[in-house]
């Protein structure tokens, strides 16, 4: 069920039109981001520096796919997200050719995986402890970051998760079926 | 300071729900933060119609845009530890 309704498509300015017709086939989708078109003047931009961090940076995409499967996880959207990660990402798929299916089974047991390394297992942690407990991200567990990632991987992350964090709830309340951004 | 935000009012935000001060508006768009932020879970068509009461679809939106980014950045700052320097 939408609780709230989607802007009209009429309404839709060019490059709202753009972003919500990459995902023209996953009508769920759509429709969540045709939510945010009620503010697309303010919600644009926004999109578009996230999805400039996911394509660019200095960090592996598949590992940044792979925190957004994370915070999904953790608002009880992960039957779903497992299964449509690769298709839903705004990152086509050919891009992110280090994420695979197997992988994304592994975050969920993440600690415990033989298929993720150590980093990608920090970066999941990471997302992990800011979306639930982020009063658990003490120096000591910096320290166990800057062991992997630089500091300007640190921030890179950290926004992936921080906007990954405060929207995609956003749509799980909206749109159960959508979930993550 | 925007107009109707007093220090009175920022005050008031710890016991919004019994404060006599905050409108009934500005109550349920605290209540809306305050349950993204900790219980986004428990948000149910019950209060998505309290909402509308005071609020158009295009006001919950932005609002919740606003929410959102307090939500994902403010975590971050306050991880950073920017509060300190």
């Amino acid at each position: 069920m939408t609780i709230l309704n989607p802007a009209r498509k009429e309404e839709l300015s060019p490059a709202m039109a753009e972003i919500i017709g990459r995902f023209e086939g996953d009508p769920d989708y759509a429709n969540g981001l045709q939510i945010f078109a009620h503010k697309q003047e303010v919600f644009e931009p926004i999109w578009n520096a996230y999805l400039n961090m996911l394509e660019n940076g200095k960090l592996e995409r598949g590992l940044k796919e792979l925190v957004r499967i994370k915070i999904a996880q953790n608002n009880d959207c992960s039957a779903y997200f497992e299964k449509t990660s690769l298709q839903r990402s705004p990152m086509r798929p050919e891009a992110v050719p280090s994420l695979t299916q197997e992988k994304i089974a592994a975050t969920n047991s993440y600690e415990v995986s033989d298929i993720l390394d150590r980093r990608e297992k920090l970066a999941l942690k990471f997302a992990e402890k800011l979306g639930i407990e982020p009063e658990g991200l003490d120096d000591e567990f910096f320290d166990l970051l800057r062991e992997e990632f630089t500091d300007p991987e640190i921030v890179e992350l950290a926004h992936v998760i921080a906007v990954g964090i405060g929207f995609e709830r956003f749509l799980a309340v909206w749109e159960p079926r959508v979930c993550a951004i | 300071m925007d107009k109707g935000l007093t220090e009175e009012k920022i005050k008031e935000l710890e016991n919004y729900e019994v404060s006599e001060n905050l409108t009934r508006r500005e109550k349920l768009a605290i209540k809306y933060a305050e349950k993204m932020g900790i219980e986004h879970q428990s948000i149910d068509d019950k209060f998505f119609s309290l909402l509308h009461e005071e609020f158009s679809d295009a006001e919950i939106v932005e609002m919740s845009i606003v929410i959102s980014v307090c939500i994902g950045w403010g975590r971050l700052l306050s991880v950073f530890k920017v509060e300190e320097d």
